[in-house]
């Protein structure tokens, strides 16, 4: 469990990257959606995602602007900014050939080919 | 809004020591998030209370996320820590160019400083503004003496009475120390460290008046100059222009304090090497000692506005919601 701690700690700014990309986002939104996507695994101190989200904007890699709800409550969207696509497009190229390397060296049958 | 729920905002705010803009903008994210959460909890059946504890629990401690939030904004950019270096530099061009003579430069140093300021505050206060706001209330205090100068020899004894220079004096004194002290607690009341880098170049500044009076006495120092040249007076405001734009570009807290007090030390021994017969070690070491204490004050002072900030809290739970939004 602490291990995947960790690697959410790695992963946090590309898991944003990623959600905010598919569509714009509020921070609760984002929180629950993680949890739903992940089967319940990325469940983290809510308050982390708030400085994440801001370092991420002060990087311009996002945008938030505040937008009002139909029920008339307001919430700060965020936006994929074209930095942030660049951006999100090597954390995936990065993140995929780092997870293949990882499964050639774990998975049994490629021990067999060696 | 629960108190627990605004003591818990307080909390990552007071730890965040954003600038208002700023703090307003995330507190008002944190506050929409609550609201969600607390909602969402209410429906599975929670009581108000209960909700609120749970969601703050979930949330994380209000400390450390204050704390994430310090370092997302405190880093400024190279821009940012130019401007904090400006005034010092200029006062530096001023020394080194033997400007300080001239009445006309000082008049435009003192606008820009002035302008810039007031430019600033409206601005929001970013961290740049408080190496300004410090030579700005220099300016203040030296408009004034000339405004007291003046008046005194265009308005005669008539007006101002015998030995009324001196009343005037004391009174505007007192008044001036008065008016600094207001600007440093209000600074200190959003993070000490600002209050200190404001204080930076009094403690430059006394030195070298204590360093002239020794040597040849302030009064001779208009008309001879330094023995060298100014230059070297120059260099240490070169250096306090350094400290300041490096104290900016640094995100960590604990960096920023080692570079507040680590710069002024440093800058202290530039003077006592520059003078002809450098100082005594012990009186040295004392001044050392007390002009650290000096940039340093500003962290206990906000240990106490903090202090009494929470009691008044604490005695008082019928506040209105906006009250504890800073400034």
């Amino acid at each position: 469990m602490r291990y995947g701690r960790e690697l959410l700690k790695g992963s946090t700014e590309h898991l944003i990257l990623s959600l905010i990309g598919q569509e714009p986002m509020y921070g609760y939104r984002l929180i629950k959606e993680m949890e739903k996507r992940s089967g319940g695994y990325f469940r983290f101190k809510q308050g982390t995602l708030y400085p994440a989200l801001h370092r991420l904007e002060k990087d311009k890699l996002i945008q938030g602007k505040w937008e009002r709800l139909p029920n008339g409550q307001e919430r700060r969207y965020y936006y994929l900014t074209e930095l942030g696509q660049r951006a999100l497009d090597e954390k995936r190229a990065e993140w995929e050939g780092f997870s293949a390397a990882v499964n050639l060296v774990i998975e049994p049958a490629n021990l067999a080919e060696v | 809004m629960l108190p627990e729920l605004r003591r818990y905002l307080i909390n990552i705010s007071l730890n965040s020591r954003l600038d208002p803009r700023e703090d307003g903008d995330v507190v008002r994210e944190l506050q929409t998030h609550f609201e969600d959460e607390i909602e969402e909890l209410c429906e599975a059946g929670f009581s108000d209370r209960e909700a609120v504890d749970m969601a703050t629990r979930r949330f994380g401690s209000a400390r450390d996320i204050g704390r994430e939030l310090y370092e997302v904004y405190s880093g400024g950019t190279w821009l940012q820590a130019l401007l904090a270096g400006v005034p010092h530099l200029l006062i530096a061009l001023t020394f080194a160019l033997h400007l300080w003579r001239t009445s006309y430069w000082l008049i435009f140093v003192s606008l820009v400083i002035g302008g810039v300021t007031l430019y600033a505050w409206r601005r929001g206060r970013p961290g740049w503004f408080y190496s300004w706001l410090g030579y700005f209330s220099m300016v203040s205090l030296a408009v004034a003496f000339l405004v007291i100068f003046v008046a005194e020899r265009v308005l005669p004894p008539l007006v101002l009475g015998n030995n009324a220079l001196w009343v005037v004096i004391v009174v505007y004194v007192g008044v001036a120390l008065c008016l600094m002290g207001y600007i440093v607690i209000r600074v200190v009341r959003r993070d000490w460290l600002f209050a200190s880098l404001m204080l930076l170049p009094f403690p430059v500044l006394f030195v070298w008046f204590v360093a002239l009076e020794r040597d040849m006495g302030l009064m001779d120092y208009p008309r001879h100059g330094f023995q060298g040249g100014d230059l070297e007076v120059a260099f240490t405001f070169l250096a306090l222009g350094g400290v300041s734009a490096a104290f900016i570009r640094l995100k960590q807290r604990h960096l920023k304090v080692g570079i507040l007090s680590i710069g002024t030390l440093f800058i202290l021994a530039m003077i006592w090497r520059f003078t002809e017969n450098g100082f005594h070690p012990v009186i040295c070491f004392l001044l050392a000692l007390f002009l650290t204490i000096l940039v340093m004050s500003p962290a206990v002072l906000q240990c106490r506005v903090r202090r009494w900030r929470e009691e008044v809290e604490a005695s008082d739970r019928a506040l209105p919601e906006k009250v504890w939004e800073r400034q």
